[in-house]
């Protein structure tokens, strides 16, 4: 460091909140990544219950996730019945992870 | 101006129970213990009945065979709120290798009690139930084939089990408390996987029951 330069001081929590990722701070898409992220692999079924969305709702939000790369989806037959799964990526893990160290930095008392 | 920021410790306790809930929806019996807790007392007494060695091997091999269909009925009850897969865990080699400890130690039972040695050594064990404890060994790789790999273990020890009540169930000790001993021990273990049933069986529907009530907590829209 130069003697111009200004000391270090604590992170900014402004720059800190609107440097979060926005794929992860929509409240279902947080707790999508939250269901997914305690299991190998989920129905739609599953996390449709456990959110109590409707279909739509948690598909477009399932979408965005898949777009980003956070999640992976797998359409498969039982008793030639469709059943569509969801899975966690490593990027979405990261995503995640990422997500709660930005928040603790922009809140480091709690929301 | 305030800002509403999510809360890490409700969504960690979202991971957590989708995580409990996964082990329910894959892997946990829960009330499908019941049915190793009826099944080890009556393989013990039909073994020390009077009932042919033909009727024990069919019956190892239905208990074998009908804990395929026990599986199947508790996945089914345990994924009320849809099916997930829990985060693989060791279990398939661990079956398949006590399968082939079991085969090696019946295999030279056998070969012990044809020589003699055995009735020499153990008067207790001289009508061991070769037919019933081979068909629970022939029985073994279809069940863990039939069932998915998160349950061998179980199926593994279940398997065990059985055979243990089978020779138990045959043997025949000068000592009448040895024999109640076996039994006892039999009944304290039936006992126990009646408890582990119920526990798990609560469990499970804490875990689903707390998941519903998540959505309010935290904040999304609750459709009807």
């Amino acid at each position: 460091m130069s003697v111009g330069d200004p000391p270090p001081g604590p992170p900014d929590p402004v720059q800190a909140l609107l440097g979060l990722d926005r794929v992860v701070h929509e409240p279902v898409r947080l707790a999508l990544l939250s269901l997914l992220a305690g299991a190998q692999e989920a129905e739609f079924k599953f996390l449709e219950s456990a959110l109590g969305l409707s279909k739509g709702n948690l598909s477009s939000h399932a979408a965005r996730l898949e777009d980003a790369g956070y999640i992976e989806v797998r359409k498969t037959f039982r008793r030639k019945l469709p059943v569509t799964s969801y899975r966690i990526t490593d990027a979405g893990r990261a995503a995640l992870g990422g997500y709660w160290a930005a928040l603790r930095e922009a809140a480091p008392g709690g929301s | 101006m305030t800002v509403n920021l999510p809360n890490p410790g409700d969504h960690a306790r979202l991971q957590t129970l989708t995580e409990r809930y996964a082990r329910f929806s894959a892997s946990a019996l829960g009330l499908g213990h019941l049915y190793g807790a009826a099944v080890l007392p009556l393989t013990f007494l039909l073994a020390r009945s009077e009932v042919s060695a033909a009727g024990l091997m069919l019956w190892a091999a239905a208990v074998a065979l009908g804990f395929i269909g026990v599986v199947r009925l508790t996945r089914r009850h345990y994924q009320t709120l849809g099916a997930v897969a829990e985060w693989p865990r060791t279990g398939g080699g661990f079956s398949w290798g006590l399968l082939a400890g079991v085969g090696v130690g019946a295999l030279l039972a056998w070969l012990a009690e044809r020589s003699g040695w055995v009735t020499e050594a153990f008067p207790a064990f001289r009508d061991l139930p070769w037919s019933a404890l081979l068909a629970l060994i022939a029985a073994a790789p279809a069940v863990f084939r039939l069932v998915d790999q998160s349950h061998t273990r179980t199926a593994g020890l279940g398997l065990l089990l059985l055979g243990g009540a089978l020779v138990g169930g045959r043997s025949v000790f000068a000592e009448p408390w040895r024999g109640a001993a076996q039994l006892a021990v039999l009944l304290g273990l039936s006992l126990f996987l009646v408890w582990l049933a119920l526990r798990q069986h609560a469990e499970a529907r804490g875990v689903a029951a707390e998941l519903r009530e998540m959505r309010a907590r935290l904040g999304l829209t609750v459709t009807p």
